[in-house]
C-alpha cells in the first residue's frame, strides 16, 4: 500500500513542536483507524531519534530528512525535498501545519504537482469519497466548505482542530526512515543565517494568577488606563495585549499574547475587546477561566469564554472594579 | 529597483452576517463594508520606505478582482504607489489563492520586477498563500512573516527578519528577485499625504481583463457551501444591566474561589 498521506512535522533545533503530533489526528481523519496509510516526514541536520520518538507516539512512520541545510528552518529546502521524493506520486494528501512557513512550503509543493492548496483546515468530511474540506473566514464568523477539484490536495490544518487520536495497535512497528539530503544550496537564493529569540522583558504574564488582557476594541491608547486599573485591584493580575496594540506600541511585544507571543493559563483571563482570532486563541484557550467583554455578541471570543459580557469595556470595567471593592471591603 | 506591492481589498462586517440564497457566499448588503487588508498597508509602508531610502524606485501596487475593488487601488496610490494595476476578474466571490496568486505570477511574467510584497494574511479569507503561491509561480525564492526588510539594490540582496511561532526569529538572506509576506507591526504606516490623496483621486489605473472564464487559471476548488456556524458557546451571557452584570460577574468568579 502506497502511503496516501504525508504529514510534514515542524521542527526547530531537531525538535518536533508539539502541534506536529496533531497531524496524526488528521490523517485520521483522511483514513480513520489507518495510521499505516500515512508518514511523517521531518527535516533537522540530526533529526533521526525525534522522528524515532513521533513514529513510537503516534504509531505513524517517519521519513526523516537529514542533511546541513535542514540546521535552521528552511521552507525552500523542505519543500524540494519533498518535491523529489518518489512517495509524492501517489500520495493524496500532503499535509502541513497552518504557520506562514508551513503556507509557504505548501503553496511550492502544489504548485509542483499542480495540486489544489487549501490553508487553515479545520475539519474534514467526505461525500462520496471525494474529501470535503472545513475552513474558517473572518475570523470565525463564517465557514465554508469546499472541495478540491484535484487528484492530490495540499492543505495546512488548523493546530487546535485535530486531537491527536489514541493508537490502537499497541503491537504496530511504524518504520522509521533516515534519508540524507543534500538539496544543491548553491543555486539556492534562500538562506536561512540565525534563529534568535526575542529579549525578554519581565512582564509578570508568567506569574500572574489572574491576566486581564486588552485589545484593539479599547480604541483609545487613554483607554490602556482602564485595563492598568483593574489589574492592579486585582490580586496577582498582570496586563497582556492582542498583536495589534503592539503592533500600535502602546504596550510592549512582551505582553502579546497568541501565536507569536506567550502563551498562558491563568486561573482568570479577562480579554477586554478582542475578537478572539485563532492566533489570539492559541496563547490562551488553557486558561482555567475566561471571561470576554465585548461589544458585538457574535465575536469568536464568546464560543471559548465561561462568562460572556455584551458591553462596551468603557463603561464595564470600571463597574468590575466597584463590583470587585464592594465585596472586599477592606481593599477599598 | 521595482517592486510590486498586492494589496487586497478585504471585506469588513460591520453587522450581522448573512448568507446569500444559493449557499455559496455572503450577501453583499448592509452589514459589509470594504476597505484594504490591515496587513498590506504595512506592506504598501515598506515599499515606500525602501523607496526613500533608494530613489530610483519604483513602487507599484496591484490588485486582483471585479469592478469594485478600485477603491483599494486607489488608497494604495495614496499611500504612496506610483502605478495601480486593476486585474480584474469577473468573479465577485470567492477567489483562492490558487487563483490569484497564479493571476499575480502571469502578471510578473511580463511584468518583471525585483521585489515583491504581500500582506502575510488577508483578514477576510485568512489563507496566508497568495504571496506563497506567487512565488513559488514565479519561480522566486519567498521569505513569509517578515518583520524587518533590509535590501540590497547593488549586490541584488534581501536581509529579512521571519517570524517564526512563538517570540522567536529567523534571520534569512535572500537573492532578488525575490517576494515577501510582511507581518503587522514591521512599521507605522503613515497617513496618506495630502498631495498623494489628490494624486490617487485621478490617476489611471492600468486594467488587465481576466472576466473571461477562459483567461482563468482553472478551478482548483469549488464551494460547497458558506454558512454562519452555529454558536457552540458552553459558557453563560451574562443579562443586566452593567452594573448588574458586573456584580453577577464578581460574585460567580468568587463563587467559584478564583476572586
Ligand atoms: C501569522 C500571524 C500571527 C499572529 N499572531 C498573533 C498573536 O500572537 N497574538 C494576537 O493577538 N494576534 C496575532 N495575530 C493577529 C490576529 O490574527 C488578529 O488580527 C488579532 O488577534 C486581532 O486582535 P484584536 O482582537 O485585538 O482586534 P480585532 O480583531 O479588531 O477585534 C477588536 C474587538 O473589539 C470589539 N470592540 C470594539 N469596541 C469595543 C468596546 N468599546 N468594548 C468592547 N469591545 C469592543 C470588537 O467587537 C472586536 O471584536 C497574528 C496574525 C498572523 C497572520
Ligand atoms: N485579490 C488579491 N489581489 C492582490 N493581492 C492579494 C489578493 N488576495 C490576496 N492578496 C495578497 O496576499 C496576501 C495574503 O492573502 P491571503 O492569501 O488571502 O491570506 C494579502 O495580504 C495580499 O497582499
Amino acid at each position: 500500500m502506497p502511503v496516501r498521506t504525508l504529514l510534514i512535522a515542524d521542527t526547530l533545533n531537531n525538535a518536533v513542536s508539539a502541534k506536529s503530533f496533531e497531524l496524526a489526528g488528521v490523517a485520521d481523519s483522511l483514513s480513520p483507524g489507518r495510521p499505516d496509510h500515512a508518514a511523517y516526514i521531518l527535516a533537522g541536520d540530526d533529526i533521526t531519534g525525534a522522528g524515532q520518538d513521533l513514529a513510537e507516539k503516534t504509531a505513524i512512520s517517519a521519513i526523516a530528512f537529514e542533511g546541513k541545510m535542514f540546521r535552521l528552518p528552511d521552507p525552500e529546502a523542505l519543500a524540494t525535498a519533498i518535491c523529489a521524493m518518489p512517495e509524492l506520486a501517489t500520495a493524496r494528501y500532503i499535509c502541513f501545519l497552518h504557520t506562514p512557513a508551513g503556507c509557504h512550503a505548501a503553496a511550492k509543493v502544489a504548485a509542483h504537482i499542480d495540486a489544489a492548496c487549501i490553508s487553515g483546515v479545520a475539519n474534514i468530511g467526505f461525500d462520496d469519497d471525494q474529501p470535503v474540506l472545513e475552513r474558517s473566514l473572518l475570523n470565525g464568523k463564517v465557514s465554508m466548505k469546499t472541495r478540491p477539484q484535484t487528484e492530490q490536495v495540499v492543505i495546512t490544518t488548523m493546530p487546535g482542530a485535530f486531537a491527536t487520536p489514541e493508537i490502537a495497535d499497541q503491537h504496530a512497528r511504524p518504520r522509521v526512515e533516515c534519508r540524507t539530503v543534500t538539496v544543491a544550496l548553491a543555486d539556492s537564493r534562500f538562506h536561512p543565517e540565525t534563529v534568535s529569540k526575542a529579549e525578554e522583558t519581565d512582564t509578570g504574564l508568567d506569574r500572574a494568577s489572574i491576566i486581564v488582557a486588552a485589545g484593539r476594541g479599547i480604541g483609545d491608547e487613554e483607554n490602556l488606563a482602564l485595563i492598568h486599573s483593574l489589574a492592579r485591584t486585582l490580586p496577582n493580575a498582570a496586563v497582556a495585549a492582542s498583536r495589534p496594540l503592539c503592533d500600535l506600541k502602546w504596550l510592549s511585544y512582551a505582553h502579546q499574547v497568541g501565536a507569536t507571543g506567550k502563551t498562558v493559563s491563568p486561573k482568570l483571563y479577562i480579554a477586554c475587546g478582542i475578537s478572539g482570532a485563532q492566533q489570539h486563541l492559541q496563547g490562551m484557550q488553557d486558561s482555567q477561566c475566561i471571561v470576554a467583554v465585548n461589544t458585538d455578541p457574535n465575536a469568536a471570543i464568546f464560543s471559548i469564554a465561561d462568562y460572556c459580557i455584551v458591553d462596551d469595556l468603557v463603561r464595564f470595567i470600571p463597574e468590575i472594579i466597584t463590583a470587585y471593592e464592594a465585596l472586599n471591603p477592606d481593599l477599598s | 529597483m521595482k517592486i510590486l506591492v498586492c494589496v487586497k481589498q478585504i471585506i469588513e462586517p460591520v453587522g450581522p452576517i448573512t448568507i446569500r440564497e444559493d449557499g455559496k457566499w455572503l450577501n453583499q448588503d448592509d452589514a459589509l463594508d470594504y476597505r484594504i487588508n490591515y496587513y498590506d498597508t504595512y506592506a504598501m509602508e515598506a515599499a515606500v520606505r525602501i523607496k526613500e531610502t533608494f530613489s530610483d524606485t519604483l513602487v507599484d501596487a496591484v490588485s486582483v478582482g471585479p469592478a469594485d475593488i478600485e477603491p483599494t487601488l486607489r488608497h494604495a496610490l495614496a499611500l504612496g504607489a506610483d502605478n495601480a494595476i486593476h486585474i480584474k476578474t469577473r468573479e465577485k466571490d470567492y477567489l483562492p489563492a490558487d487563483i490569484t496568486g497564479r493571476l499575480i505570477a502571469d502578471y510578473v511574467s511580463v511584468n518583471p520586477c525585483d521585489l515583491i510584497l504581500a500582506g502575510v494574511m488577508s483578514e477576510d479569507t485568512m489563507q496566508s498563500l497568495t504571496g506563497p503561491v506567487a512565488a513559488a509561480h514565479c519561480g522566486i525564492p519567498c521569505a513569509t512573516a517578515a518583520t524587518a526588510i533590509t535590501v540590497d539594490p547593488v549586490k541584488k540582496t534581501a536581509d529579512v527578519v521571519c517570524e517564526l511561532e512563538g517570540g522567536i526569529n529567523e534571520q534569512i538572506r535572500l537573492g532578488l528577485p525575490a517576494l515577501i509576506t510582511v507581518q503587522s507591526g514591521i512599521n507605522q504606516p503613515r497617513y496618506a499625504s495630502l498631495s498623494n490623496r489628490l494624486r490617487a483621486k485621478s490617476q489611471l489605473i492600468e486594467v488587465i481583463d481576466k472576466s473571461d472564464d477562459a483567461a482563468m487559471p482553472g478551478q482548483y476548488q469549488k464551494i460547497r457551501r458558506v454558512f454562519v456556524p452555529e454558536k457552540t458557546a458552553h459558557g453563560e451571557f451574562l443579562e443586566g444591566s452593567s452594573t448588574e452584570k458586573a456584580r453577577v460577574l464578581v460574585s460567580r468568579l468568587h463563587e467559584r474561589s478564583i476572586l
